[in-house]
């Protein structure tokens, strides 16, 4: 067995081997086998070993079977994960070409043109911003970025032509950059990324202009000498385009040369007094360059402008202003001043634009009148003192007006119009105070004062007289109306603002037509309580009513009505005539509150209109009346109405008024005649 | 040739024509003129414009390049540069107007110095405006002696009755052609095939 074993072994080691040949192994075994019993032999020991190999490899699967399930589950799971990422893969990849795409397109010539047409100062700054991320798209030109100040003027795809036989070379893009063309050859199977083909320096090229003449159509030539090369245009619109960009780029750039040859030499001892600037002085890493625009604020002025308008830094910005100002007060106009004054000009309309804004009534109003200081003060410095005066007071007018409008209109209108008056004046003494304050440099702003000080004061004068004239309030309400107004005017003239006669010119029309409108009350229930005289004493039933007359009386103004009275409760005129001189003085007393000289003549009028009704009324009853007695009676009314009401209030309006009435006296006069004559007047009736 | 024949213009010679003078002597005139037949009488100053024509030239046909340039003074330090992609030069000048006549000696000065390499540049001088005899303010004589100093030929053309106009044209394309195959016999002579314009010609 043991050698069966070693047999089996050697078999084993045979069949293993590498170079292990069928028919090698049969021939040999033929050649060697003596017999059929040596076959069979041999046949059986291949087969104990064929079935032990099948068992060992049985074994050995069932071994290893659970590492088969596990590494086939792996690799399942391997397989999803590497599918995923394959997705993951070609979804990032179509999010770069169509943001390759989106950014393709807005830097379009086309985009770029319109731009440039529409905003073509704002399109600058972008410009040179845009160069970096176009060329950034061509290969082979990142040296090109270097040049400082070098920025896009223009670019745009062209079709390149042979200039000898006119066949189509290539699709090119061109940029024009202040100082050179860049051809860019467009890259095949890639949209929008270029390949450097050549950098033409602009002094060095020249442009013409192609001639229609088919088959060229829209083409310009550049001459570069010894070469020269044509391109044509999408049309004719663009071809012109280019044609004009490029020459005025020429020209720009040999102005620039020379103004900067020029400046270079005249320059150079302005430098010293660079250091007089308090920036420099703290920092002295400044090199001193001999373009003294060089310097490092100055270079950076423009962003820094920008920065302190984003940050709402507004005085720092003006300051900046100030400083630049200030540094190129006694400098030459040389181009890169003006550049850099141009640049400097569209932050500072930004910076008015923003003050402006700040301004505006449409922003809050409220903080009073101090809130604005700080915008207005910014634009006073930036000299623009019309414009903030101008927005101060419009943006005073709204606040004013809001101001008014917020007041709550409550029963009482009196009590409205000290409100009204308490707010209105008030916001006038404070912007009229503000106003001096930020524009004291600006004694031309003044008269804007002054104009704006009479609109709102009309502003005013309209929501006054919509409470107290339109609503038909009384006389003695308006009186006491008009009067709190005109007080708080007065108080104006504390601060040298006299407003007054504007007040008054503003509200004459309504207190006219006040005044008459009550004349017209007076004189309607005048002739109503006539209509029904009876020229009878009057009976007032007890001492204290009588008491009271009296006192009303004396209030009135008439110190000897006791002549007119009787005992206990009797009164010796007629009631008609009493109530007459109680309403008459009691007109009389409101209008000379409201008087102002321009209301002397309607109030004069009126005063006799109504006199003259109480007049004619005793002079007609005296003619008409027969019985003696009566007629004594009404004498007895005349004279009281001559000789007290009449005097009083003549003495009253001289009094209120400052001089004497003589039509009132006339009026008098010429009634007395009648009352005189009693008997002419009799005889004619 | 029957080769050339079968390809289009674009194997066609070239010849590169400048127009140089004063501004308003008539060089668009004398261009559109020869162009296209006709005359314009509108003056609208020229910055820089570039014709092409097919014409025959002693019965081979070629190409005519013309570089139309602007005679204003504001133009003056650009010219270099147009100058310097000419062939031959038409020295433009209005026979009514004396000083674009003295004018042209500036600009040969100018042509001269940009083309310095050159020995001799093909240049005509042309007295234009022949129809304004009543105005002429520049003698025959004068003009003639100038172009006899400067070794030159003078032509006098009005663009307006085409007077002389294909003449200067001709003339001067001939001075290309003449110099051209001069420098191309040179050339071959040194390095043998290089210019295909030169293998043209010589065929």
């Amino acid at each position: 067995m043991a050698e069966g074993g070693g047999s089996v072994q050697r078999l084993r080691r045979q069949l293993e081997s590498n170079s292990f040949q069928a028919e090698q192994y049969v021939k040999l075994l033929s050649q060697q086998s003596d017999g059929d019993r040596d076959l069979q032999e041999h046949r059986q020991r291949i087969q104990s070993l064929a079935d032990e190999t099948a068992q060992s490899l049985k074994r050995n699967v069932y071994q290893n079977y659970r590492q088969f399930i596990e590494t086939a589950k792996e690799i399942s799971y391997l397989e999803g994960e590497m599918y995923q990422l394959s997705h993951i893969l070609t979804e990032q990849k179509s999010i770069m070409e169509s943001v390759t795409q989106a950014l393709l397109y807005t830097d379009r010539s086309e985009a770029a043109r319109e731009l440039q047409t529409a905003f073509p100062k704002e399109a600058e700054e972008g410009k040179v911003r845009n160069l970096t991320t176009l060329l950034e798209k061509v290969e082979g030109c990142k040296n090109l970025l270097e040049t400082p100040g070098r920025y896009l003027v223009y670019n745009g795809d062209l079709t390149e032509f042979d200039v000898d036989n006119m066949a189509l070379i290539q699709k090119v893009h061109a940029f024009l950059m202040n100082d050179c063309l860049l051809i860019a050859t467009s890259v095949p199977n890639r949209r929008g990324i270029y390949k450097y083909n050549a950098l033409h320096n602009l002094d060095d090229l020249a442009v013409v202009n192609v001639k229609e003449n088919p088959p060229m159509k829209d083409m310009f030539k550049i001459l570069m000498f010894p070469e020269s090369r044509i391109f044509q245009a999408e049309n004719a619109k663009i071809k012109k385009e280019w044609l004009e960009i490029l020459e005025q780029t020429k020209k720009n750039k040999a102005l620039n040369e020379k103004q900067k040859q020029e400046e270079t030499t005249p320059q150079l001892p302005v430098v010293p007094e660079i250091p007089a600037n308090p920036f420099i002085d703290e920092d002295g890493t400044f090199d001193e360059v001999e373009v003294d625009l060089t310097i490092d604020w100055i270079q950076e002025l423009p962003e820094d402008l920008d920065v302190c308008i984003a940050q709402r830094n507004f005085e720092g910005a003006v300051d900046l202003l100030d400083k630049l100002n200030s540094y190129l007060e006694d400098k030459p106009l040389t181009h890169p001043v003006k550049e850099l004054k141009s640049k400097v000009d569209e932050r500072v309309r930004q910076l008015t634009d923003v003050l402006v804004f700040e301004l505006s009534p449409d922003r809050s109003l409220r903080g009073g009148p101090k809130a604005t200081r700080r915008a207005v003060s910014q634009l006073v410095r930036l000299g623009q003192s019309t414009k903030a005066c101008e927005l101060f007071l419009k943006n005073q007018a709204a606040a004013v007006q809001t101001a008014i409008r917020q007041l709550r209109i409550e029963g009482a209108t009196l009590l409205y119009i000290h409100k009204l008056c308490n707010v209105f004046f008030t916001s006038l003494l404070e912007t009229a105070k503000e106003f001096e304050m930020d524009f004291a440099e600006n004694h031309g702003c003044y008269s804007a004062f002054i104009v704006w000080s009479r609109l709102a004061l009309k502003m005013f004068v309209d929501a006054f007289s919509k409470q107290v004239f339109d609503s038909k309030e009384s006389l003695s309400t308006v009186a006491e109306c008009v009067k709190v107004a005109k007080e708080h005017c007065k108080q104006l003239s504390e601060i040298g603002l006299d407003l007054t006669f504007i007040l008054h010119t503003l509200l004459v029309k309504d207190i006219k037509a006040a005044l008459q409108s009550y004349k017209d009350i007076v004189i309607e229930a005048t002739k109503h309580r006539n209509s029904e005289e009876m020229w009878r004493r009057m009976n007032l039933m007890t001492p204290e009513v009588l008491g009271k007359l009296r006192e009303e009386m004396r209030n009135c103004g008439i110190n000897n009505f006791d002549q007119y009275t009787g005992d206990d409760c009797w009164v010796n005129i007629s009631y008609t005539i009493v109530a007459f001189t109680k309403q008459t003085m009691a007109f009389l007393e409101e209008a000379l509150k409201l008087y102002f000289p321009e209301l002397h003549m309607v109030l004069l009028e009126c005063l006799m209109e109504i006199i003259l009704v109480a007049i004619q009324h005793v002079d007609y009853s005296l003619r008409c009346e027969q019985e003696s007695e009566k007629k004594a009676f009404i004498r007895q009314n005349a004279s009281f109405l001559y000789e007290n009401v009449l005097v009083v209030v003549e003495k009253r309006f001289e009094e209120g008024v400052g001089k004497p009435a003589k039509q009132l006296q006339e009026l008098r006069n010429s009634s007395r005649l009648v009352r005189v004559n009693p008997e002419s007047t009799t005889s004619v009736v | 040739m029957a080769a050339n024949k079968n390809k289009n213009q674009s194997s066609l010679v070239l010849h590169k024509v400048i127009m140089v003078g004063s501004g308003g002597v008539g060089k668009s005139a004398l261009t559109l003129q020869f162009m296209y037949d006709e005359f314009v009488e509108d003056y609208e100053p020229t910055k820089a414009d570039s014709y092409r024509k097919k014409v025959v030239l002693d019965g081979e046909e070629v190409q005519i390049d013309i570089l139309d340039t602007a005679g204003q003074e504001d133009y003056a330090a650009i010219r270099d540069n147009y100058f310097r992609s000419g062939e031959g030069f038409l020295l433009v000048f209005s026979i009514t107007e004396h000083e674009s006549f003295t004018a042209t000696a500036e600009f040969r000065e100018q042509i001269l110095r940009v083309k310095a390499e050159e020995d001799k540049i093909p240049l005509l001088i042309v007295g234009n405006k022949s129809d304004l005899e009543d105005r002429r303010q520049v003698p025959m004589d004068e003009a003639r002696g100038k172009a006899e100093e400067w070794g030159v030929q003078y032509v006098e053309t009005s663009a307006k009755t085409r007077a002389n106009v294909d003449k200067v044209f001709f003339d001067l394309m001939r001075e290309i052609r003449t110099k051209k195959m001069s420098e191309n016999k040179d050339k071959n002579g040194k390095k043998s095939g290089k210019s295909k314009k030169g293998f043209k010609q010589r065929c």
